[in-house]
């Protein structure tokens, strides 16, 4: 999908960065529900080619802020990207 | 037909029960079927039970039945009175119902033209909505995605879609918020318009155009960020609510907040999923009855839950007032 470099993985998870890992996990099985191969729910609105990107960024996301340590590097870089 | 520019509907501060006007809800879907009018009725009677005055305006334009839905055979006055000039004043078409604190301008027995209405007839009913004397004003809308419904939706402060567990349903459903969207957007200034035209015929290092209005939104930010400041804040000025009507299985009670994850991620829009409602026989019932639901059968699941959906509503709109019957 094009012009979302700025996406982060709290972005595609839907939750803050300072989200609890009981946010992460939460956030991450309500995604992959509604991603999940024969949802209604992206009827129409996604191709099969994006919602596979979408669900590969969703798993992305998870084993990285679900890995305390993947977390602080990632927030690290996060941080230094900010700068 | 032009977009309906804001600056075009005037708040023209008339004698309502509130000096800054009703508050206007719409409801709508992209397919016929769904419950609007079922919905419409029963927040609105949900609406009169916490003391709130209300007018609910059947903008089914060519397939009024709101009337109907309320137990009203024939109501003295209809919308036609009032685009003919037959009535002058908005509140003299205004039907009360003998029960309740709320009132309808029915659009029963309305003739051809009025299924197609001109613009300036659109933009007297659009400039005299907020003179309704009601503290609720709640549009029936029809179903699709004509400009009248679309024009009329975005007036709203809140916009409530009603969707079922049926993919011809889902996929209208994103149809319509699609238009509604781009109909906002249309209401740019044109140095913004010229702006997102460039950006629409980008292509990317995929060889894809943009696709989502996510991605559109986020690439305007990148490049223009103060005009995509302008346009998020014309893409929030209303609030749109979803309801997952006559669900049948347990799944389908996923299926708002799954399509509010969705909506997210496709159009960048947050979009507040309000609750479900389980498919009622009492619901049929009820209409063939010709009474309101909620007053035939106020315990019913679905009426319980269209009760929440309204005190949780006018939370919002009165935070720190917990509204309960």
């Amino acid at each position: 999908m094009t012009g979302e470099s700025t996406t982060n993985f709290y972005d595609i998870l839907e939750i803050a960065p300072d989200a609890s890992a009981m946010d992460i996990i939460n956030a991450y099985r309500q995604a992959k529900l509604a991603y999940k191969t024969d949802s209604l729910a992206v009827y129409s609105l996604f191709d099969d080619v994006e919602l596979d990107h979408i669900r590969s960024q969703i798993e992305l996301a998870y084993q990285t802020l679900a890995s305390p340590e993947k977390r602080l590097a990632y927030d690290t870089f996060l941080a230094g990207k900010q700068r | 037909m032009s977009v309906v520019q804001l600056s075009q509907i005037t708040e023209i501060s008339g004698a309502t029960t509130s000096p800054r006007g009703p508050h206007i809800w719409a409801i709508a879907s992209g397919k016929g079927g769904v419950g609007k009018s079922f919905i419409s009725s029963s927040l609105g009677l949900a609406l009169s039970k916490h003391g709130k005055r209300v007018v609910l305006v059947d903008l089914d334009l060519g397939g009024a039945n709101l009337h109907t839905c309320l137990g009203l055979a024939n109501p003295e006055h209809t919308l036609s009175d009032y685009v003919s000039g037959k009535c002058a004043n908005i509140n003299d078409i205004v039907v009360d119902m003998p029960e309740a604190n709320v009132g309808i301008i029915s659009g029963a027995g309305d003739g051809l033209d009025i299924a197609n209405l001109k613009h300036y007839q659109k933009l007297k009913i659009l400039r005299n909505l907020k003179r309704i004397q009601a503290d609720y004003v709640v549009l029936d809308l029809g179903a699709g995605t004509s400009f009248n419904t679309l024009d009329f939706f975005i007036q709203a402060e809140r916009g409530i879609i009603p969707v079922v567990p049926d993919p011809t349903s889902i996929e209208n459903t994103y149809r319509f918020l699609k238009c509604v969207m781009t109909r906002k957007l249309r209401g740019a200034p044109r140095q913004t318009r010229k702006l997102m035209s460039k950006i629409l015929t980008l292509r990317h290092g995929e060889s894809r155009k943009i696709r989502t209005l996510a991605s559109f939104m986020a690439t305007m930010q990148q490049r223009h960020p103060d005009h995509a400041r302008l346009l998020q804040g014309e893409l929030e000025n209303q609030q749109l609510h979803l309801i997952v009507n006559q669900v049948l299985e347990p799944a389908d009670t996923d299926l708002g907040l799954s399509m509010t994850t969705a909506c997210l991620k496709y159009f960048g829009q947050k979009i507040h999923y309000l609750g479900h409602l389980n498919h009622d026989r009492q619901v049929i019932t009820a209409s063939r009855q010709r009474r309101p639901f909620l007053m035939t059968f106020p315990q019913s699941r679905a009426a319980i839950y269209i009760e929440h959906m309204a005190a949780a509503l006018l939370d919002q709109d009165n935070p720190g007032s917990q509204s309960r019957p």
